[in-house]
């Protein structure tokens, strides 16, 4: 309990003066000389007690009239004691960090905890102490300063607090803390706090560790987290879309995978997955029958496209209270046609025998007069005519047990690989590992060195049959799609992978261990290297059934290396090589929710010796789609995804969290800072208003009645 | 030791003052009424003595004259129809008075109008003025020209000491042998019983008693605001108070008081008349003369 106006408490000398009047009538005497005395005295022997219980009476109810008058001016008030922004009677430099990040905006049903934080923020204000100084930060997975510096600017902070709004970005809360430290740091003599809004999500605190090393070099700053909302909220997230399978292209079934998590406490059941594209009816649904808490389902839905160019793909599932993950974009761009290179070493004889003959068999697995118009144009050359070819027109070039290669060769492959192209190669009987060895620009582009051939393995050793960790391999994880371990091998090359700055990554390994392919990314190019021949000599995986598959994988793989740069996080900038012709020309950009309106977004630059569409405003997830002019079909479609781990809303141990906001042990650092403010919690002086009025009326019938029965 | 007061110009003066006032008021309203409010009673022959000069003629015995022709007045036992005791109180309590005219004031202008209009009638009037005893005593006379000194001596009276009606009825009984009127001028602030014993006393002497009961309107109506210090007129006593705390009380006390001398005199069959000193002198008495007046037409 306090007052607002404590100062009009003196007034309570008030309280004296009908206790002053009722004494100055008592001693203001007249005097007179009186016969009728007998009368008087026998009236006042009746009504003393009386006379004196009611004069009693009267003066206290006048003296409560007084008192409660001026507890009422005083303004009584109900005050509680707030640790909150500004926590001392000085001025105090203040470090406001507010999560923006995309699961702040998970509702309650009527606000999100980013507009739950903005007031608090706002509430925590009418505490300031005048000269308090002020800066404000954003925190999602980068700190964005609005007021990078304390100042004591209150109207300005009150501007940048509204103007502040949500990203789609994960957070890091270390980054936004270390800012408000850093602004802090130069501050001494007051009161400095770092005061944390956010919701608290758990990977939000990873950086922990560094937040705690941050106060123990900064005894003299306060960290205070105020978390917002409460912990264990349910949430269904889109967690991953991708494209699976083969090469998308234009009139195919393209496969993608879509991964919903379930964050919740308890198991989510008949979810519904939609996949949709371009912004048209959904093209595919299914329906999960249910999702374990913590657990997360996967399903393959279809999407074909009608033409050839770059598509934006969304899953979406049912809504609810976070509105940003329960859909997921992304793009990719499908081809019409894409030319395939295959060199044969041994290019003679009957085709069944040629080098080729499995993997073009397996690459366009129709009959030979749907082959020409299959999607992938596969021409066959023999070794010897390898120079004459121009790489540039394929897309992809295979090459089939080849021989010594020869350095012009090597140098051509490698422009090829480095400008975009993508190499495999399947060693076979006429590659001689030394001399490959030797050959320093080829082992340079290869992602493994080749051993010496093993010849007469026995037993046969079989291919992994668990623990597949590439993307070309990883559906073999799911035995329903069946396996790969009835390919076994008798002969091969010894694979060592490369290690270092660009490491290569395994496709397939071997029971016992051994390498079977490994690929890395050399330039904007791919190349994979097998461990053997595309034959079925010393090895069948060419007669498996799952080399088709895994040659259509591998066409889809890296293809979409290409496009994997249509796939952003939010705040990525992207950039797309695109024709010189369209060097200078404007484009705009259609950003996810705004229907079709385009905004201007700038001019196709030229970036080392190519013509780039460059875009920098991605914060927002969801679809982006370039035009050039007023072409009526993109030029270019990207997506941003957010960070799955940015829809964990699970929050992380409160207790944990608020040992942070330790006072620090050095205060005579702050001594101008004083206890913790007061907060107004409910005023009271209309009720001691209406309590005078009352005891005034109280008081008026009392002294009514008394005179008229005196 | 000589009275001071018998010669104090002051005293004279407002003896003078009274007997003025009690002319006005009786020649007034015998002017009105043209017959005595008084009843008198039988004249009882007593003897005849000689003329001399001076003597009244209307007394001359004129059969006597005839058959004599000598000049012989005719003398009565009593002089007077009736003899009017007028009993004054003196006490202390009756020198109160909340305006200029204290209740002794107005009591002795009421007795000296009394006095002047029963003289007037050539009736006798007798006077006694009393406090706890009887400290003047005039004895009756229908002399007119005694009328002075009655004023006089009423007009030298001072208040002095407490109330005893019935000691001073007591004695007066006493004095006055033959039935009359007693008029008893008092607050009564005595002792009720003693009131009461006084008023038997005096029906049963035969006389007509009428009791002039004088209060000052302060005593009737109590109006005091704030608080008050009350000095006992008679007693030693005295009192702070605030009189609004107990004005109904002390007004509830004071009617019943009235109420009972009022009964003691119903009782008695004595005439209570209420003498509101902040009325005219005039007002009181021509009212109770016209109320004794109708009753004696009854």
């Amino acid at each position: 309990m306090g007052f607002l106006n404590p100062w009009v408490l003196a007034g309570l000398a008030a309280v004296s003066v009908p206790v002053a009047i009722h004494l100055l009538n008592k001693f203001r005497i007249q005097r007179t000389r009186w016969a009728a005395m007998r009368f008087v005295q026998d009236s006042l022997q009746r009504n003393r007690r009386r006379l004196q219980i009611e004069d009693l009476l009267l003066l206290i109810l006048r003296c409560l009239v007084v008192a409660a008058l001026v507890t009422a001016f005083a303004r009584p008030v109900l005050q509680t004691l707030v640790p909150g922004l500004l926590g001392g009677d000085g001025p105090a430099a203040t470090a406001v960090v507010l999560d923006n990040s995309g699961s702040m905006g998970q509702s309650n049903g009527v606000t999100t905890r980013f507009e739950e934080g903005k007031k608090a923020i706002r509430d925590s204000l009418e505490n300031q102490a005048t000269g308090s100084q002020l800066a404000f930060f954003l925190v999602s997975s980068r700190a964005d300063s609005l007021i990078a510096q304390p100042a004591a600017d209150l109207p300005r902070f009150r501007r940048s607090l509204e103007l502040a709004g949500m990203s789609d970005r994960s957070t890091d809360l270390a980054k936004g803390i270390r800012a408000g430290f850093e602004a802090l740091k130069p501050l001494g003599g007051q009161r400095r706090e770092v005061v944390v809004y956010s919701d608290s999500q758990m990977p939000a605190w990873r950086g922990l560790d560094d937040i705690r090393k941050l106060q123990l070099a900064n005894p003299g700053i306060v960290l205070k987290p105020v978390i917002l909302g409460a912990a264990g909220e349910d949430n269904l997230a889109v967690v991953g879309l991708h494209a699976e399978g083969g090469v998308p292209a234009s009139g195919q079934p393209c496969r993608f995978r879509v991964e919903v998590a379930n964050y919740g406490t308890k198991a989510a059941e008949g979810v519904r997955v939609t996949v949709a594209a371009d912004d048209l009816a959904p093209s595919d649904e299914t329906l999960i029958p249910r999702i374990e808490p913590g657990a997360t389902f996967s399903v393959n839905l279809f999407v074909r496209f009608d033409a050839p160019g770059f598509h934006a793909v969304t899953a979406t599932i049912p809504p609810d209270r976070l509105a940003i993950d329960n859909q997921r974009s992304t793009a990719i761009q499908a081809v019409d046609r894409m030319g395939v290179l295959i060199v044969e070493g041994n290019g003679e004889g009957p085709v069944s025998e040629r080098d080729g003959y499995f993997l073009a068999n397996a690459l366009a697995p129709v009959s030979a007069d749907r082959a020409q118009k299959y999607f992938l144009n596969i021409t066959t050359v023999p070794f010897g005519a390898m120079n004459r070819a121009s790489f540039a027109s394929y897309d992809t070039v295979f090459l089939c047990n080849p021989g010594p290669l020869s350095d012009q060769a090597v140098a051509a492959l490698k422009t090829y690989v480095t400008e975009g192209g993508n190499l495999v190669i399947f060693p076979g009987s006429r590659t001689d590992p030394a001399v490959w060895k030797k050959n320093a620009p080829l082992s340079a582009l290869l992602p493994a060195t080749v051993g010496p051939r093993k010849t007469a393995v026995k037993p046969p050793v079989a291919l992994q049959t668990e623990g597949f960790d590439h993307p070309v391999s990883s559906i073999w994880n799911d035995r329903g799609e069946g396996g790969l371990s009835a390919a076994k091998y008798t002969e091969y090359f010894p694979l060592e992978v490369k290690k270092g700055e660009a490491k290569a990554a395994v496709i397939l390994r071997l029971a016992n261990g051994d390498t079977a392919a490994a690929e890395w990314a050399a330039g904007q190019g791919r190349v994979v290297l097998f461990n053997a021949p595309a034959t079925p000599q010393g090895n069948n995986l060419v007669l498996h059934p799952g080399f088709v598959a895994l040659t259509q994988r591998l066409m889809g793989y890296l293809n979409r290396g290409s496009s994997a740069r249509l796939v952003l996080g939010p705040g990525d900038p992207f950039e797309l090589p695109t024709a010189m012709e369209l060097l200078g020309r404007d484009f705009s950009v259609v950003r996810p929710g705004e229907d079709a309106t385009r905004r201007p977004a700038g001019r196709v630059e030229l970036a080392d010796q190519q013509a780039v569409v460059s875009y920098r405003d991605t914060d927002a997830v969801g679809a982006y789609r370039i035009y050039m002019g007023q072409d009526d079909f993109p030029s270019a479609v990207f997506a941003v995804q957010m960070d799955p781990t940015e829809s964990d809303l699970r929050q992380a141990p409160r207790p944990e969290i608020e040992a942070l906001a330790v006072e620090p042990t050095a205060k005579e650092e702050f001594s101008s800072a004083a206890a913790p403010r007061l907060q107004v919690k409910k005023e009271y002086w209309t009720a001691f208003l209406w309590l005078a009025a009352l005891l005034a009326l109280a008081e008026a019938a009392l002294a009514h009645r008394m005179s008229a029965s005196r | 030791m000589a009275e001071p007061s018998l010669l104090d110009p002051e005293a004279i003066s407002r003896g003078e003052a009274l007997g003025l006032l009690a002319r006005r008021v009786v020649e007034g309203y015998r002017v009105g009424e043209h017959r005595s409010p008084f009843r008198g009673f039988a004249i009882e022959f007593a003897q005849h003595r000689e003329y001399t000069a001076g003597d009244d003629i209307r007394h001359l015995d004129w059969k006597v004259l005839g058959r004599s022709d000598r000049y012989y007045i005719k003398q009565y036992e009593q002089d007077t129809n009736y003899v009017a005791h007028v009993v004054l109180d003196g006490s202390k309590s009756m020198d109160y008075g909340s305006g200029k005219v204290t209740k002794l004031h107005f009591a002795k202008a009421l007795a000296a109008c009394l006095s002047y209009l029963v003289l007037m009638q050539r009736d006798a009037v007798a006077l006694a003025l009393f406090d706890t005893e009887t400290r003047e005593y005039i004895p009756r006379t229908d002399n007119l020209g005694r009328i002075h000194h009655i004023m006089n001596r009423l007009a030298a009276f001072a208040a002095t000491e407490g109330t005893s009606i019935g000691r001073t009825v007591e004695q007066l009984s006493h004095q006055a042998r033959s039935r009359g009127i007693v008029i008893l001028i008092s607050d009564v602030f005595d002792d009720e019983e003693g009131f009461s014993k006084a008023l038997q006393l005096l029906r049963f002497s035969g006389h007509e008693v009428i009791l002039f009961h004088v209060l000052d309107p302060f005593e009737l109506t109590f109006p005091f605001t704030g608080t008050w210090k009350l000095l006992g007129l008679e007693e030693l006593t005295e009192i702070q108070t605030s009189p609004a705390d107990i004005r109904k009380s002390y007004l509830a006390n004071f009617d019943a008081f009235r109420e009972r001398v009022r009964a003691t005199c119903e009782k008695f069959n004595t005439h209570y008349v209420l003498a509101d000193t902040g009325k005219s002198l005039a007002e009181v008495l021509s009212g109770y003369l016209a109320f004794r007046r109708m009753m004696g037409k009854k």
